[in-house]
C-alpha cells in the first residue's frame, strides 16, 4: 500500500494539481483520493488502467472539494462575455519555453470556477454538459467560463514567457 | 461559443499535462502518508480498545451496584419490619457465696480463686454463652453482668435489605406544621427542584470557582422553592466544601414585624449544615418569622452585610434574589467589601428588565456578576450585544443604554454573518 502511494504520488498530485488553488490544498485533495482509492481497489481489474482510474478519482474528489467549497460569489455570464481587447499571443512560441510546471502555476492562478471548467474540458475531456451537470451550473455559463479561462491563462502565459509576436493572416 | 484558435494551446497543455508527475518532496511524501496511514485504519491507532471498553465497562457497573449497595438511608424505601418479641437485655446481680465454694480445694491461692469464682460467675450469669466478658471476682464479691437476650426470638425476615434511618428525627418535626411549613419540609426532604432550576443550574456552574463562599438567600414569600434547590445541590454534592454557611433572610426582625428605617435589626437565620434534615428547623424558623412581611423590597444589603460579619474568613457571597423584589436598604451597599454573586431568580414584574436596577448595582458596585438559569456575565464587563434569558424572554445589552433591552425573540438568537435570526 505504501508502494502504490509513492509510486503514484506525483502523477496523482500532478492531477490535482491542476484543481487545486496551491500546493497544499493539492495534497490535501491528493490524501482523500488516495483514500478513496485505497478503499475502491478492488474494483482495479486491469492493472494496465491503474493511471486513468486513480486519475478518475482524483478528478472526482477534486469535483467534491469544489461542490464543498464553492465560491459564495459567482461570477456573470455577461461580465465574462465583454469584448476585451486582447493581444494576439503566439501559442506555440508560449508554450515553447513553459514547462507543466510553469503551467500547472498558471492554472492555479485562475479563478476556482474557470479552473475547474477548463481542466474537467481541456485536460480530462468532459463535455460540457458533464461539466454543467457536476458542478450544478448551466451549460453555456461552462463555455463562458472556458472561454475566459483561456484567455486569462494565455495573457497569464505570456507575461511568464515576455513574448508578444503579430498576430499572423490566417 | 468556444473559440477555434484556442484548440491548438488546449491540445497542447493535454499533452503536456497528460502523462506528466510532478516533482514529489520525498519528506512531503512521508508526511502525507503518515496523514494518511490513521485514516486508513482508524482501529490501529487504538490496538486495545476493546480493552479499555471491557474496563470501562466494569468500572461503570461497578460504581452502580456499589452505589446500589450502599443507597444513602434516606433514599433507600424502608421495608415494613414484622413485630418482633425481643426480650431487652436485663442485668442481673449475682453474689459468688461460701455455699458456691464448695467444690473449691481449701488450700487454693487467692489468684485461683479469683480465677474459679470468675469462672463460676459467668457459668451462672450465661450458661449458653461462654465468652462473655467478666470482671475479675473474688469470693463473697458481689458482681453485675447482664444477661442474653431470650433465644427463641423469631428471625427477623430480610433484614439483609431493610435500612432505616440512622440519624435522629429533628425535634422540630415532631411539632404540628402548619400547611405552609409542610409544604417547605417536603419540597426541602423530597428533592425535587420542579420546573425551575436557576439555584441549582447557577451553583452547578459557577460555585467551583467560588472558594470560601457563603450563600445568602431570601427566604420571603415566593423564594421556598429557591431554597429548597441550595439543600438539593448540596445532596448531589455534599463533599463539596466550597460552601461556609447559608443565611436566610425574611426582612422581618427577630419579633416577627417587617424591618423599616431606624426600627429594630432584621432577623437572620444561620446553618452550617448541609443535610437538608439538618438545615430543616432552621428553615422553618425562618418561613415562620417571614408571616408578616408584606411589602416587596428587602433588607438584602443588611444581610449580606451580616453574612460578611459572621463569615469572615469568607470570600464570596452568593446572594439569591428575588428578581421581583427591590432592595429597600442600598445605601447601606458601601459596607460590603466582598465580591457579591446574584443569581437571579425568577423574572421581573413587567419583563421589561431583565434584572432588578438594584441587584444589578450590588453586583456592579461589588465586583461580583450576575447568574441566571442558563447564563453567567460580569457587570463591569458586559460585550457588546450580550444576549441573556430571564424567564421566558431574551434580553439583549445595548451598551448605549448601559443595560439589558428586551429583544423579539421568543428562542436564542442566532448570528449568521452579523443578522440576528
Amino acid at each position: 500500500m505504501s508502494a502504490f502511494y509513492v509510486r503514484f504520488y506525483g502523477y496523482a498530485l500532478s492531477v490535482c494539481l491542476a484543481y487545486a488553488n496551491d500546493r497544499e490544498d493539492a495534497r490535501e485533495l491528493l490524501n482523500d483520493g488516495f483514500l478513496k482509492a485505497f478503499g475502491r481497489i478492488a474494483d482495479l481489474k486491469n492493472e494496465a488502467s491503474i493511471k486513468p482510474w486513480l486519475r478518475k478519482i482524483m478528478v472526482n474528489t477534486a469535483i467534491d472539494h469544489y461542490r464543498k467549497k464553492k465560491p459564495i460569489v459567482g461570477i456573470s455570464t455577461e461580465q465574462i462575455e465583454q469584448i476585451v481587447a486582447e493581444p494576439y499571443y503566439n501559442d506555440e512560441a508560449i508554450l515553447a519555453q513553459l514547462s507543466a510546471d510553469h503551467i500547472l502555476a498558471v492554472l492555479q492562478t485562475l479563478p476556482p470556477a474557470y479552473r475547474m471548467v477548463f481542466s474537467l474540458n481541456v485536460l480530462d475531456g468532459y463535455p460540457h454538459r458533464d461539466i454543467a451537470e457536476q458542478l450544478h451550473i448551466t451549460e453555456s455559463t461552462s463555455r463562458a467560463h472556458l472561454t475566459e479561462a483561456n484567455r486569462l491563462l494565455r495573457r497569464a502565459l505570456a507575461s511568464q514567457t515576455d513574448l508578444s509576436h503579430e498576430r499572423p493572416n490566417r | 461559443m468556444n473559440d477555434p484558435t484556442d484548440n491548438p494551446l488546449n491540445d497542447r497543455l493535454r499533452q503536456l499535462l497528460d502523462e506528466h508527475e510532478a516533482v514529489a518532496d520525498a519528506q512531503h511524501v512521508s508526511q502525507d502518508w503518515q496523514l494518511l496511514w490513521p485514516r486508513l485504519f482508524p482501529h490501529r491507532q487504538r490496538p486495545f480498545l476493546w480493552l479499555w471498553s471491557v474496563g470501562l465497562l466494569c468500572l461503570v457497573g461497578g460504581v452502580g451496584w456499589y452505589l446500589f449497595r450502599n443507597d444513602s438511608p434516606e433514599n433507600a424505601p424502608v421495608m415494613p419490619q414484622k413485630a418482633v418479641l425481643a426480650q431487652k437485655k436485663g442485668m442481673t446481680s449475682l453474689v459468688v457465696s461460701d455455699q458456691q465454694t464448695a467444690g473449691l480445694p481449701e488450700k487454693t491461692s487467692p489468684a485461683k480463686a479469683t480465677v474459679w469464682a470468675q469462672e463460676r460467675v459467668r457459668q451462672m450469669g450465661n450458661p449458653g454463652y461462654r465468652d462473655q466478658a467478666v470482671p475479675p471476682v473474688s469470693v463473697g464479691q458481689t458482681v453485675v453482668i447482664a444477661e442474653p437476650a431470650v433465644e427463641d426470638v423469631t428471625p427477623m425476615a430480610g433484614i439483609g435489605t431493610v435500612k432505616t434511618i440512622t440519624k435522629p428525627w429533628p425535634v422540630v418535626a415532631n411539632r404540628v406544621l402548619s400547611a405552609k411549613e409542610q409544604a417547605l419540609e417536603d419540597k426541602l426532604l423530597s428533592g425535587e427542584i420542579g420546573a425551575d432550576s436557576t439555584v441549582f443550574a447557577a451553583l452547578s456552574r459557577n460555585l467551583r470557582q467560588w472558594p470560601n463562599a457563603v450563600i445568602v438567600c431570601d427566604l420571603t414569600t415566593s423564594m421556598d422553592p429557591y431554597a429548597a434547590q441550595i439543600y438539593a445541590w448540596f445532596r448531589r454534592n455534599a463533599k463539596n466544601p466550597q460552601v461556609r454557611g447559608v443565611v436566610f433572610f425574611t426582612d422581618c426582625d427577630s419579633l416577627g414585624q417587617e424591618t423599616r428605617p431606624n426600627g429594630p435589626p432584621g432577623a437572620f437565620f444561620t446553618t452550617h449544615e448541609r443535610d437538608p434534615r439538618a438545615a430543616l428547623p432552621t428553615l422553618l424558623a425562618a418561613a415562620r418569622n417571614t408571616a408578616n412581611n408584606r411589602d416587596t423590597d428587602e433588607n438584602v444589603v443588611e444581610a449580606l452585610r451580616y453574612a460578611q460579619r459572621t463569615f469572615p474568613e469568607a470570600r464570596h457571597l452568593v446572594l439569591l434574589a428575588d428578581n421581583s423584589s427591590g432592595v429597600k436598604d442600598m445605601p447601606l451597599l458601601a459596607g460590603v467589601k466582598k465580591p457579591v454573586h446574584v443569581v437571579a431568580c425568577g423574572a421581573t414584574l413587567n419583563n421589561a428588565d431583565a434584572f432588578q436596577p438594584d441587584h444589578y448595582q450590588i453586583a456592579q458596585q461589588t465586583g461580583g456578576s450576575i447568574h441566571t438559569l442558563e447564563d453567567d456575565f460580569t457587570p463591569t464587563n458586559i460585550p457588546r450585544n450580550t444576549i441573556v434569558r430571564v424567564g421566558e424572554h431574551f434580553y439583549r445589552y445595548s451598551t448605549r443604554r448601559g443595560r439589558f433591552v428586551k429583544t423579539r425573540f421568543n428562542r436564542r438568537p442566532v448570528v449568521v454573518l452579523g443578522v440576528r435570526l
